[in-house]
């Protein structure tokens, strides 16, 4: 059975191309559109891993990671930051609110899936 | 273009430039407004793009793999089976060839044999001629004998008559020897040259049908080794193209960072416009200096930010287009290629194949010509063995009269002995009766060792040609069948081959017609910098306005540090350094994006931390 990785980000256009590079490689996408349309979807929905922007409306991806971390069906799934912030103390602030790794926009899609694969196994 | 014309005519105050500022907020208006439809405007452009890009995608995926496919229908198993086959085809019909070859000159070397035995036949013939005539001779010269002695000879009438009789019999059983021998030999005549005038042709389409099999075989095997190569090419395209499609993702991501960097400038002007808007007259000059100063700083900044953001995005959707080419491009080729590889003129049909199904058909017609060449040459065997046979029968009724005539000669030596002297005369006839009788033995003889002979000679062949002729026959039936058997899947072959060259041509057609239509729709980048050339023009001239009234100083680094929080990509706190180095009389550098990211790198490329 395939996988299932959800990816938020504000930018229609960025889901649709992590979208396109997991399907690719036999992966299932939810997306979410920020935050806390992500934490909505993700309510009694288990997901294998999250792959999530930084700055997004109404929840950005820190406080989105806090919540899936402070919640109990995904809490321990591996999230990765896909953003274009590249600001060291941000990732800090990531690392700490619980994110498994940082990938800084553009990014390349054997790049994502190699991540991907790594994390998952 | 966002230029406000009233801009262009207002004189600047070199005092304190009030009436500027106001300019330039009433410009920055226009320019925040523009900036807002580049950021919000492109969004839909770029999901478009990135639906077709997948589209174009999974169909050249398609492409590569109809022509992986036919690259197999003409390397896989069955041209292997149909190699192998045509080896073994080669390898029988050298040896049937050579075989039947053999045969016929082993007939041709019997008959050649025949006809010199048959020769021998003249001189028995001419004897029995002799024999007929002395026959004749001496049955009138009995008759007269007879007739002198009167009562005494009368029995030698019916001797003479006998006689008589038996010369006939001779004359007519020769002659019957002859005619047959010559029939016989105009057989043998006619067959050995029909044997060595067709023997040229058949030489010629025994080369042409080898000549055309190894020709089949060369390009089954030609076919074969392109294949086995263009597999490696069609595995480099779709690398190739998945490169492309690498580029384009990443590309395609370059929509959102510009976004980003806009809508940061955005705020930094909308920011500055709110200064500017509450200017009035009631201003100091201090601060009137100082806000131009602001002016000329954030504006620079701005434009330097806003050119990279606009030279980005242009250079991400001029990449997707090139990259769009390039995969319309790579699927041609191939497609182009792999018809050339297997052997394919073009997709209306024209194939290898149909030069093998040729050269397969005329192995056919050369099989169908030996065997009709070997069958014509059993014939002409059974019909001189037939022939022999009947001169045998003759030869057994001379063999008789020979026996009658030499008790004819013995009759006749007893009659004479019972004339006494008077007899002597038909003694010696009696005598020369005899002599004629030994003479006919010993011609009988004479033929009938020749016909023995020519029946041995033929005999052997007649006997064991019958096996042989059955089991060529079984092996051109055996190599017929394997021919009609390469003709079936050579068909079967053509049939997928032009099945997948349709496919394949009608894929790569539409999907180069739908790339090009989908480059000719794309304009985003030539939209958007034609707006980011209006605002950057504006900026420029709030610049140079600034600085004319206020030069830059050092300080710029400084009272800009609020906007360095704003910033979230490395490219927009370089471009930030760059612009304070040259306010402080250090050199600048040049940013790109792939510049900008850190030395730091991991396994997965230095844009990825694992924590």
């Amino acid at each position: 059975m395939a996988k299932l990785i959800m990816t938020a980000d504000d930018s229609a256009s960025v889901r649709q191309m992590v979208a396109f590079t997991l399907k690719q490689n036999g992966y299932d996408v939810i997306e979410a559109v920020d935050g806390k349309d992500a934490l909505t979807k993700l309510s009694g929905k288990k997901v294998d891993m999250l792959l999530t922007d930084l700055n997004m409306p109404n929840l950005d991806g820190i406080g989105l990671i806090k919540g899936v971390r402070a919640g109990t069906m995904n809490k321990f799934i591996p999230i990765v930051m896909l953003t274009t912030e590249s600001n060291d103390s941000k990732k800090g602030e990531g690392k700490a609110a619980g994110a498994t790794g940082w990938i800084v926009k553009p990014f390349k899609p054997e790049q994502l899936i190699a991540v991907v694969k790594k994390i998952l196994g | 273009m966002t230029s406000n014309p009233t801009y262009h005519n207002t004189p600047l105050s070199v005092a304190i430039g009030i009436d500027a500022l106001r300019t330039w907020s009433k410009v920055l208006l226009p320019v925040v407004a523009t900036l807002k439809l580049m950021a919000g405007t492109t969004e839909d452009e770029f999901l478009h793009i990135g639906s077709r890009m997948q589209s174009l995608y999974q169909r050249s995926t398609a492409v590569c793999g109809m022509s992986n496919q036919l690259v197999d229908v003409v390397s896989g198993m069955t041209v292997h089976s149909l190699t192998d086959r045509l080896h073994r085809m080669m390898a029988d019909m050298q040896s049937y060839l050579s075989e039947a070859r053999g045969r016929s000159n082993d007939s041709c070397r019997i008959l050649e044999q025949v006809q010199q035995l048959l020769e021998n036949l003249s001189e028995p013939m001419e004897g029995f001629q002799k024999i007929n005539k002395s026959l004749r001779m001496l049955s009138i010269s009995t008759k007269i004998e007879s007739a002198r002695l009167g009562e005494l000879g009368s029995g030698f009438v019916n001797l003479a008559i006998d006689v008589e009789k038996l010369s006939h019999q001779v004359n007519e059983k020769s002659a019957a020897i002859l005619a047959h021998r010559q029939r016989l030999s105009t057989l043998i005549g006619d067959n050995l040259v029909g044997v060595h005038s067709s023997e040229a042709t058949q030489d010629a389409t025994v080369a042409t049908s080898l000549t055309s099999t190894a020709s089949s075989l060369q390009e089954l095997i030609t076919v074969n080794e392109r294949c086995n190569r263009f597999g490696e090419m069609v595995a480099a395209i779709s690398s190739e193209v998945s490169n492309d499609i690498s580029e384009m993702v990443s590309s395609m991501q370059m929509h959102d960072m510009t976004r980003q960097q806009i809508e940061h400038i955005i705020e930094a002007l909308e920011r500055l416009h709110g200064t500017l808007h509450v200017m009035n007259d009631e201003v100091t000059p201090d601060k009137g200096l100082a806000v131009t100063v602001e002016c000329g700083d954030v504006c620079e900044l701005q434009e330097a930010q806003l050119r990279f953001a606009s030279t980005e995005l242009c250079t991400a959707v001029t990449t997707i287009i090139g990259n769009l080419r390039d995969i319309a491009h790579k699927q041609q080729t191939m497609a182009h290629e792999v018809r050339l590889v297997a052997g394919a003129s073009d997709s209306s049909g024209g194939s290898f194949v149909d030069v093998m199904s040729e050269g397969m058909t005329s192995i056919t017609s050369a099989l169908t010509s030996c065997a009709w060449a070997d069958r014509n040459m059993s014939d002409t065997m059974g019909r001189v063995a037939g022939t022999i046979s009947e001169i045998a029968s003759f030869v057994t009724d001379i063999e008789m009269i020979g026996t009658e005539i030499d008790l004819i000669a013995l009759n006749a030596q007893i009659k004479a002995a019972h004339t006494g002297t008077e007899g002597a005369a038909l003694g010696v006839l009696a005598e020369a009766i005899k002599r004629l009788s030994d003479e006919a033995v010993r011609q009988t003889n004479s033929v009938a060792g020749t016909l023995k002979s020519i029946y041995a000679a033929t005999e052997h062949m007649t006997c064991s040609g019958a096996d042989e002729d059955n089991q060529l026959s079984n092996r051109v039936m055996v190599l017929q069948g394997d021919v009609a058997a390469v003709l079936r899947e050579l068909a079967a072959m053509n049939c997928d081959i032009s099945s997948i060259l349709g496919g394949l041509g009608e894929h790569v057609t539409t999907l180069t017609s739908d790339v090009e239509q989908l480059i000719a729709g794309i304009d985003v980048h030539t939209r958007t910098k034609a707006m980011a050339d209006g605002v950057l023009g504006d900026l420029a001239r709030i610049v140079m306005e600034a600085r004319s009234i206020v030069p830059a100083s050092t300080e710029f680094k400084e009272n800009l540090r609020f906007m360095e929080q704003r910033y979230t990509m490395e490219s927009e706190r370089h471009i930030h350094e760059a612009i304070a180095r040259k306010r402080s009389g250090q050199s600048t550098v040049t940013v790109t994006q792939a510049a900008v990211t850190s030395g730091d790198e991991s396994e997965f490329g230095d844009n990825v931390d694992l924590f």
